[in-house]
């Protein structure tokens, strides 16, 4: 029998597309995501170190080899390498019940969540910002914690332009349970919710959803051990916030005293200690400022705001 | 009420909020039925909650500011006192009232008019003058915005400290008392004896025309004999002081 012709008509073969080649960089980025993803929240590591690391550590590792050569065992063995040289975090660390509620359940500024979140709270816990009218975050993990891209930012301007006077608005954080969880004792199981309080009134729903862990030696070992780690934190942070002021007050000193000197060589311009003193103090005031920056006390604009100043 | 006396200091990572957040603390306090320490002061209240010590000012925004801008002389003048009772063995002299009335003065006598001459910041001044604190502290501390700052420096060496207990979330009756530096506060006493022995001095100096002292400033019956017995007296300890019409 003859066959059927078919009235349909030929679709026209679409014409192949070149496949993208797939850089030895996204490779092993894809390989890195993926291993990430399998590990527990307390072993996992933000997109940016990873990425800090396939560029620092991984790609110089591979340089030599072409990337058809490169096969898929020697990826995951030098990223395993890596996880291995990271230093360990206790497991309780992540998990909000095991932290002290003295570390969160207590005022922040609204001005200071951005510290908070980025500094103070462990990096790997679950966290949102729900501050009422002004809006809120979606859940986030603190790992991948961005002042800007996760809204937080947003919110801060938003408060900043009703509420400036000092202690009216403030964030109280309240242990929660996240969407289709178990009140298990799992550290993936809570988030940290940071609910804004006007005036002493929330702005945001105030239950909070807690596992009752027993009360034993290794528990209390593993709090008190948390409770370390975050203490040692907190004092880093002191320490960073005190240098970082230590420079700013250095430079604004030894602007001060090229401003004087300018004054004097404005009565006289030929005054030579006062020229002399100005130079020095251009000099160091630049010398100051570069440090500074390099260690990201000030911002490159103030940086080039200081070099418009003094060159 | 309890009383418990420790050795070792309570408070922590220091933690500074706004005053009207304190309220909102205690309430987090009691809901997690937390236990901790409370101590009011004069200048601040300090709650000790696990290893965080939260601090709230007392004092009006102003105030605050300034006493916060001479936080500075707190070390300053520890320093200076530890190596001052390191070097010197303390001799307090007798101890006279900060405060004193003459009760012989005669209701007749207040027809006549009355002066006071009152020392420039005393206690400072005194410390100076007996080494407590170096020439560079003194001189820092002068600052007019200072004042409270530099009495709180020299009023807390080696002060021990009291603090109710917070026992799941509420304040309770109980006392948590934590012993300071003996040496010290022998220093700050010193300071302060000496300033009422010099007050004491000018009152036998000035005899029935004497009125009364509270701490620096003395007040007596105005002649020019008098005015000039207080400021030579005054002058010889080298002490500064201005004369009150």
């Amino acid at each position: 029998m003859a066959k059927k012709k078919s009235n349909k008509a030929k679709k026209p073969t679409k014409a192949k597309k070149p496949k993208k080649k797939v850089s030895k960089y996204n490779r092993i980025l894809k390989q890195f995501t993926a291993i990430n993803n399998s590990l527990p929240e307390e072993a996992k590591i933000s997109l940016r170190q990873r990425r800090e690391l396939i560029k620092s550590h991984l790609l110089p590792q591979f340089d030599k080899v072409p990337n058809y050569k490169l096969r898929l065992k020697d990826i995951k063995a030098a990223i395993l390498y890596e996880y291995d040289q990271l230093p360990l975090k206790p497991e309780e660390a992540c998990n909000l019940n095991f932290i002290d509620p003295s570390n969160y359940k207590r005022p922040v500024n609204f001005y200071e969540i951005d510290e908070f979140l980025g500094s103070i709270m462990p990096d790997c816990i679950y966290v949102k910002v729900s501050a009422g009218k002004f809006g809120e975050t979606n859940i986030f993990n603190t790992r991948d914690y961005s002042y800007g891209r996760k809204g937080v930012q947003q919110l801060t301007e938003a408060i900043r332009r009703e509420y400036n006077k000092s202690g009216q608005a403030y964030y109280i954080g309240y242990q929660k349970l996240r969407p289709n969880k178990k009140n298990d004792g799992q550290s993936d199981s809570y988030y940290l919710d940071m609910v804004l309080f006007i005036n002493n009134n929330p702005q945001g729903e105030t239950k909070t959803t807690k596992y009752s862990l027993p009360k034993t030696r290794q528990v209390s070992s593993a709090k008190r051990n948390v409770e370390n780690m975050m203490e040692e934190k907190f004092k880093m942070l002191k320490r960073e916030k005190s240098n970082k002021k230590r420079a700013k007050t250095a430079i604004i000193k030894e602007t001060n005293k090229r401003k004087n000197a300018e004054k004097k060589l404005n009565k006289n311009p030929n005054n030579i200690v006062a020229q002399n003193e100005r130079d020095k103090s251009r000099v160091s005031i630049i010398d100051r400022a570069e440090r500074a920056y390099a260690k990201g006390y000030i911002t490159k604009e103030r940086l080039q705001q200081i070099y418009n100043e003094n060159l | 009420m309890n009383t418990k006396t420790r050795k070792t200091n309570i408070s922590k990572d220091v933690v500074y909020l706004a005053s009207n957040q304190k309220k909102a603390l205690l309430t987090s306090m009691k809901e997690e039925q937390a236990n901790g320490y409370i101590k009011s002061g004069t200048f601040s209240t300090e709650i000790v909650w696990g290893k965080k010590s939260f601090v709230f000012s007392n004092q009006k925004k102003r105030e605050a500011k300034n006493f916060k801008a001479g936080m500075f002389l707190f070390g300053m003048v520890r320093k200076d006192a530890k190596k001052y009772v390191a070097e010197h063995l303390i001799k307090l002299p007798k101890k006279e009232k900060s405060i004193i009335y003459n009760d012989d003065f005669r209701a007749e006598d207040l027809t006549k008019k009355i002066c006071a001459t009152d020392l420039n910041h005393a206690y400072w001044r005194i410390a100076f003058n007996l080494g407590i604190i170096s020439e560079n502290t003194y001189l820092r501390g002068l600052d007019n915005r200072f004042k409270q700052t530099r009495l709180a420096a020299l009023s807390t060496l080696g002060r021990r400290k009291s603090y109710l207990v917070i026992k799941d979330g509420n304040i309770i009756d109980d006392m948590v008392i934590v012993e300071g530096d003996e040496i010290l506060a022998k220093a700050y006493l010193l300071i302060r004896y000496t300033c009422y022995k010099y007050m004491n001095d000018v009152k036998k100096l000035l005899g029935k025309d004497f009125l009364a002292y509270k701490t620096d400033c003395i007040y007596y019956i105005d002649t020019e004999s008098n005015r000039e017995k207080v400021m030579q007296y005054f002058n010889k300890k080298d002490l500064l002081a201005k004369q009150l019409s």
